[in-house]
């Protein structure tokens, strides 16, 4: 069971998307080491994510996650002070698709909650584009 | 996902294990009656062909009080952003790498230093950069970096990184 840190990592800091690499079974928890680009200074973060639950909805299976940081945090962040994160992504199994992710983060300065949402769009391709364009001449 | 298929029908053809596409599937007997038991795969692969569009929303407030006691920075702000995303295979550890495109963005907000108050009303559109608003945070490239730091790819980097974010 392998967890390739980089893009997980970019779960911490609010969209939440990408967990790559992973298997894992309902109430597992990992851990995940790194750097958050958006917070200066922040040492070696650990932090702990756990598959809740997978529900169905619908057609899709919804896998809800959620972890927080646990430490790392720089000298001056730790103990009482230390940031309080709390992170929770709501992923479609069915179909790869981040749904919604919820990040809230507290130290005794700062408070924010970031909330995504997403959804697939196709790609319209070069060659579509320009078969498109040439029907149109064609149909003037 | 295509393991999941696998996954319900394991218990019912009475099947311990399926590998599927290289992927090994750990099935549980019961894992119709405790979907606890299965194993998932967490695998982003996102298609090729398809761009994630994102929204993006982030409310934030702030008080820094210097170490004299008096209140050094206070403020409040909301951000707001719809991206496209796309995706292509770079490698293993970092096997997708994402561009984000702003589509439109905007930034609400109002702030006190040293006993003076400012405040910021930003919208931006595709294409046509900065597009009505005033205050401090006129600074295009300010806010896409943050707001693309904090949506894209935050390790593996560092620098870049504005002081007093913890």
């Amino acid at each position: 069971m392998t967890t390739q840190q980089g893009l997980l990592g970019s779960s911490l800091a609010g969209f939440g998307a990408i967990l790559s690499g992973k298997s894992t079974a309902a109430r597992e928890t990992w851990t995940w080491k790194g750097d958050l680009l958006n917070v200066a200074n922040c040492g070696k973060l650990v932090a702990k994510f756990q598959l809740v639950n997978v529900k169905r909805e619908g057609r899709k299976n919804i896998a809800y996650i959620r972890g927080s940081i646990v430490s790392g945090w720089p000298k001056q962040k730790t103990g009482k002070s230390a940031p309080q994160t709390k992170y929770e992504l709501w992923y479609s199994l069915s179909d790869d698709t981040p749904l919604k992710s919820r990040l809230s983060y507290k130290s005794k300065s700062r408070t924010s909650v970031i909330e995504t949402t997403a959804y697939w769009e196709p790609i319209q391709q070069k060659a579509q584009l320009t078969s498109l364009k040439r029907k149109a001449a064609v149909a003037r | 996902m295509k393991s999941l298929g696998f996954l319900l029908l394991g218990p019912i053809l009475g099947l311990s294990a399926l590998s599927i596409a290289g992927q090994s599937v750990i099935i549980s007997p019961d894992a119709l009656a405790l979907p606890s038991l299965c194993h998932y795969d967490l695998t982003f692969q996102p298609p090729a062909d398809k761009r994630l569009v994102v929204s993006y929303e982030a409310t934030e407030s702030w008080n820094y009080v210097e170490k004299d006691g008096r209140s050094g920075m206070s403020g409040k702000s909301t951000k707001t952003a719809t991206l496209h995303w796309t995706f292509k295979k770079q490698g293993r550890q970092s096997p997708y790498l994402t561009s984000g495109r702003f589509m439109a963005a905007s930034y609400l907000g109002s702030s006190t230093k040293a006993g003076k108050k400012s405040a910021s009303d930003i919208v931006w559109t595709r294409g046509g950069g900065y597009e009505k608003g005033q205050g401090c945070h006129t600074d295009k490239t300010w806010f896409a970096g943050e707001m693309k730091e904090t949506l894209a790819f935050p390790i593996d980097r560092r620098g870049e990184a504005r002081p007093g974010e913890c």
